[in-house]
Order: C-alpha cells, then structure tokens, then sequence
C-alpha cells in the first residue's frame, strides 16, 4: 500500500485480488445482496485510491481496509434502510449421493445462519463478521472500530451468545 | 465453582485463547459440571458450524469493475501530473489568490487611494508601491480571516498562502503559532508547524515546537514536531523525548523516532 500512495496505482492489483473475496462476503452477509455487496467492494477500492495519501503505514493495510468497509456499510444503510435480498433460491440437487445430500445440509445451515443474524442489531452484526468469519484478533477489531480490547471482546460473546440463540431458535 | 465464570470463558477457551492457568480452571470444571459441559459442547458444535461456513464467489463483474476503476485513476493520475505541471509554470494558484485580492482592493480601495493621491503627487511609482504594500497588507488580511473559517480545508490553503511569503511580520508568526497550537484539525496543525520552519530562528516559534510537542499527542503530529525540532537543533526538546519514551500510549514508532532524537542531543 505504501507503494500505491506514492503513486504505483498497479500495486493495488494484488492487494485486491487477496482481499475482495472477503470484503465481498463481509458485505454479503451484511446486506444479504450479491449485486449491492459487489458495488460496496468497488466503493471501498475507490476509497482507497482517493484516500491513498492519507495511508499511514503504522496501521495495518487491512485494519485500514476495514475501516474503510465499515464507513462504506454505514453509508450504505443509511441510504438504505429498506434491504432487499437477491439470494437466488437454492440450486435444485440430485438426493442420490450421500455428498449430494451433505452439501444440501450444508446450504440449509447456511441459511439458517443468515436468517438468525439478521436477528442481530447492525455492530452484532459487524463483530461477528469481523471477529469470526473475517478472523480478526480482538485488538485488530479494538483498532478498526475505535474501541478498547475488552468492550470488543464482552460485545462479541453477547453476539455470539445471541445468535447462537437465534440460530437455534430456527433449526 | 462459579458456572457463570465458567461460561464467560468458554468461547475464549475453544478459540484457545486463554492462558494455561484459565485453561486448566475450565477443564477441571467441564469434568465435574455437566451443565457446563453441555453448554461447553453446544458452544463447541456451533462455532465449528460458523468456521465451516463457506465464502460465496462474487460474478466476474467484479474483477472487471476493478480493473476499470484503476484504469481510470491511472488516467486521472496523468492528467493531474501534466496539471500540476502547468500550474508550476504558470503559478496559477497564486495569480489567481492575487486577482481575488486585486478585485477587492479595486472594490474598496484603489479609487480612494488614487484619488487621494494623483493629486498631491505626479509620482507613478509612489502610487504602484503603494498600491503594492495595501495588495501584500490586504493578501495576509485575508488570509488571516480565512484561517478563522469552519472549513479545515479554507484553513488548510490559508497556511500554505502564508507560508509563500518571504517576510513575516510578528501578526503572521502569532496566526500561525496559535494556528499549530489549538487548531481543531490535525493536518491544519501540522501544515502550521512545516510553515513556521522558515521562521525557526524567531523565539516564539521555537518555543511554540515545544509546546506543541509537550501537549499534542496525535501520533502524525509528534512525527512532524520530533523532526523539525532534531532539524532546528532545539536542545531543550530532549526532555520532552524522554517522556514521550516513558509515556505508555506512546506508538512505537514515534517512541523510536523520540530515541534517535535524544541521540542527537546528548
Ligand atoms: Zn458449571
């Protein structure tokens, strides 16, 4: 990143190709949209050039990239208060292999999952994403969201907590 | 045992995240409590469900998007290079800043200042020097007002304007100084504090680098304050090195910079 802000544009090349398929399901979960969550990628990747002078190579690229995703999100909803999903309904799969079937399993959870998050208050939502399907450590979370280590930490078990609830709750 | 505290440490321990004392406290517990081992197991279940959950590919659009976008920022990169180009040749900002200052003094000033003086004196140049003095008098006027703008951006141009100029007379120094020590906005801060370099001779501006360095704790802020004052050979900012070094929310970064410059010192 340092390169790209002194202006070796081409340098974003490989950092986009490491992180947009994570930023891609980070928002996915989020707005439960494929073609808006696509549109958020883009929109963090044009910050990210625009702001590219303000880069501060003490933090993290990616702590840097998430703030950016988290502001990119927070517009979004404000925008858009009204949600609308575009998952595509479930293939139609074969029952006849055992595979066949673990993968139905699989989808079905999936979505199960999904549905119980959309049970969870929007910055749940966030630590959740951030902390167990993006894998961030506490402190890398602490640094994106501006708070301590330990509010981070009692805010995810009560995510955690929450929708597991939820999920069980719909299974 | 308390299951509660148990419980809060669960999703810790299965994401090994405790120390060995914290761990050893909750495997002694899970053998004896079968309600926490249930919970325990439960827990377990469900953030393995999570973690296997698996990230959905996005289309091609994309990639291809990407691709566009940084093609167009490269395009726009060449273009604001051959501007910025012009605009060196052509000094272009500051035409412009003067044209502004000219047509106020034409508005307010210059009839009355000709008028005053054609007929008292025949001398042209008196007239032209004059008017020159109230166009410098009137570009730092207005650049003092602007730093009182709302805008961190105004304020922002209004630093770099003043610090074009070859003279500064203690009106600007004072601007300047108050801006590098209680603007609201840290790169307002830091634009005063390079713009005041020319001026680093001058006593109060020394002192305002030590002042700044004493109160302001903004990582970027520190960076700029520690070099100027290695570049100024200011002896007096060891001490406030030192306590930068012991001070804990220091970053390690400024912390290593605040060590070279107490080298310099010694
Ligand atoms: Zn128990």
């Amino acid at each position: 990143m340092i390169l790209v802000r002194s202006g070796e544009l081409n340098a974003l090349s490989p950092l986009f190709e490491k992180y947009h398929l994570r930023l891609y399901n980070f928002f996915l979960r989020l707005t439960k949209n494929q073609s808006i969550s696509e549109d958020l990628v883009q929109s963090v990747f044009r910050r990210i050039l625009t702001y590219r002078k303000t880069y501060n190579e003490q933090h993290k690229f990616r702590s840097w990239m998430y703030q950016i995703a988290r502001n990119v999100h927070a517009n979004y909803y404000r925008n858009n208060k009204l949600l609308i999903s575009d998952f595509s309904e479930p293939e139609k799969i074969e029952y006849e292999t055992d595979s066949a079937i673990e993968e139905m399993e699989k989808e079905s959870r999936k979505r199960i999952l999904y549905e119980a998050m959309d049970g969870l208050q929007t910055d749940q939502k966030e630590i959740i994403e951030l902390s167990r399907f993006q894998g961030l450590k506490y402190r890398e979370i602490a640094e994106i969201t501006g708070l301590s280590e330990t509010a981070v930490k009692v805010k995810a078990h009560r995510a955690i907590n929450k929708l597991r609830e939820l999920y069980f709750k719909l299974a | 045992m308390n299951c509660k505290y148990i419980e809060d440490l669960l999703i810790e321990y299965l994401d090994n995240n405790l120390n060995q004392e914290q761990a050893n406290e909750v495997e002694s517990h899970l053998t004896s409590c079968e309600n926490c081992r249930n919970e325990y197991e439960h827990a377990k279940q469900f953030l393995h469900m999570i973690n296997d959950i698996e990230d959905e590919q996005p289309s091609a659009n994309l990639s291809m998007k990407f691709n566009q976008l940084l093609e167009e920022e490269k395009e726009n990169q060449r273009q604001e290079s051959n501007q910025f180009t012009d605009q060196k040749q052509n000094n272009y900002k500051f035409g412009e800043f003067l044209k502004y200052a000219a047509a106020i003094l034409i508005i307010f000033g210059v009839g009355f200042l000709l008028g005053k003086n054609l007929p008292s004196t025949n001398d042209q140049s008196m007239v032209i020097a004059s008017l020159q003095s109230d166009l410098n008098n009137m570009k730092q006027n207005l650049t003092m007002a602007t730093l009182k703008q709302p805008t961190s951006s105004q304020r922002l141009k209004a630093v770099n304007i003043l610090e074009k100029q070859d003279v500064a007379d203690d009106k600007v120094l004072s601007v300047l100084v108050q801006t590098l020590q209680s603007d609201a906005n840290v790169n307002v801060r830091m634009a005063a504090a390079n713009a005041l370099t020319k001026f680093a001779q001058h006593p109060l501006v020394r002192n305002a680098y030590l002042e700044a360095l004493k109160n302001q704790k903004e990582p970027s802020i520190q960076i700029t304050l520690i070099n100027i004052l290695i570049d100024i050979q200011e002896n007096r900012a060891k001490i406030l090195l030192e306590e930068i070094m012991k001070e804990d929310k220091s970053l390690p970064v400024v912390k290593e910079m605040a060590k070279e410059g107490i080298k310099v010192f010694v």
